[in-house]
């Protein structure tokens, strides 16, 4: 019994260390396989998601966020309102009331427009009373939102009954102010 | 006895492949986190993926996209292929328009034919103003300037402004119901041509 135990033992030994190595370095080739295999579909899992969260659809939060849409909306609709409608009497006050809902660069060009009007709205008696039929807001993407407005213009002119209609269509760019939106540039289109 | 305690040790014995081991651990280590990467992956692209914000966004694109698209073809017409013509604009239309179309379609045929305009246009703004996906309904404002072309005659160019009703049938937006928000303004010659694109 004893000698071919030890027999056995001695072949076991021999036998056991090649085959534990194999064992062994499969299980690395398979962990090693694992790792690319995960690093692979993390990758790709990774890459679609940024792909969805960077996507223009997903930075736009025009009408995704509805309060804030709808705050745009309204006071872009009262600050175009404000911007394009004045009185020939009442000119300062006009200008200053615009003055508080425009920002950025459109500031200089409103001013310059301004300057046509105070030329020309006196001696024509002109009061133009502008209101918005429709608009929608484009992009909102944090402080800066783009929103298309169809715009009325109604000229009331001394001296002649019936007023002046102007259609018009314009792109404005509006930006928060100190929790506020002001009209920071418009184009008509 | 003997040959059971000479195997307990061999097992125990750290000696067999040493640094193998150490490359067994430090790679199994880096395939748990790797592991856990995938699976953080796998949850922030499938949160992306079902958020409602994103898809509220992209039938929020696909509404404005639609819009356009049925807004150029409800505004083009080619009097000498009338029929065709107004076939996409059934394939544009549903709802209260669609049934409008196809009740009077005699009647604009013979209009059109008279007519011999022949009209494109141009899509310049749009944007969507509000969105129901839960009722498949959304609003949309388009600018779009339409050149009109008769056979006798100079062109004439019309700036319109429209509201559409959107509505969901199947995978795309189609027309309900189109609004012209004020009248057109018209003014002769062909409508200026694209400046720079929206």
């Amino acid at each position: 019994m004893t000698i071919p135990a030890a027999a056995q033992r001695e072949s076991t030994e021999e036998v056991a260390k090649p085959a534990r190595r194999v064992t062994a370095v499969a299980t690395l080739v398979a962990l090693v396989a694992a790792v690319v295999m995960a690093i692979g579909l993390a990758a790709w899992f990774r890459g679609e998601a940024n792909q969805l969260t960077g996507s223009a659809a997903a930075s736009n939060e025009a009408l995704v966020d509805a309060g804030a849409t709808a705050q745009v909306a309204g006071q872009v609709r009262e600050a175009v309102q404000r911007v394009f409608s004045y009185d020939y009497a009442r000119l300062d006050d006009n200008e200053r009331a615009a003055s508080e809902v425009i920002t950025g660069q459109y500031v200089q060009s409103f001013h310059q427009q301004f300057a046509r009007v105070r030329e020309l709205a006196p001696p024509q008696q002109a009061v133009v009373v502008a209101t918005v039929p429709a608009l929608a807001v484009k992009v909102l993407d944090g402080d800066r939102a783009i929103v298309l407005v169809f715009i009325d213009q109604q000229a009331h002119q001394g001296g002649q009954a019936k007023p002046l209609l102007a259609a018009g269509r314009v792109s404005v760019t509006a930006k928060r102010v100190n929790g506020s939106w002001k009209i920071a540039d418009v184009e008509p289109f | 006895m003997t040959t059971i305690a000479t195997t307990h040790t061999a097992l125990g014995r750290p000696s067999p492949g040493g640094p193998l081991r150490t490359a067994i651990v430090a790679v199994a280590v880096v395939a748990a986190l790797a592991f856990a990467a995938t699976g953080w992956f796998a949850v922030s692209w499938y949160r992306a993926a079902h958020g409602k914000s994103l898809s509220l966004g992209m039938d929020r694109d696909n509404v404005l996209r639609d819009a356009q698209r049925s807004t150029l073809t409800l505004n083009t017409l080619d009097y000498r292929r009338v029929q065709d013509g107004l076939n996409l604009w059934e394939q544009s239309a549903a709802g209260s328009l669609l049934s409008q179309l196809r009740a009077n379609r005699d009647t604009y045929v013979r209009a059109i034919t008279d007519s011999t305009a022949v009209t494109t246009a141009r899509v310049l703004d749009a944007a969507v103003a509000s969105l129901n996906p839960r009722a498949g309904t959304a609003q949309a404002l388009v600018g779009v300037d339409v050149t009109s072309q008769a056979e006798q005659g100079d062109p004439s160019c019309a700036h319109r402004r429209v509201r559409l009703d959107m509505v969901r049938v199947g995978d795309t937006w189609k027309v309900g119901t189109l609004t012209p928000i004020g009248d057109d303004y018209s003014e002769p010659g062909p409508c200026p041509p694209a400046t720079s694109p929206k």
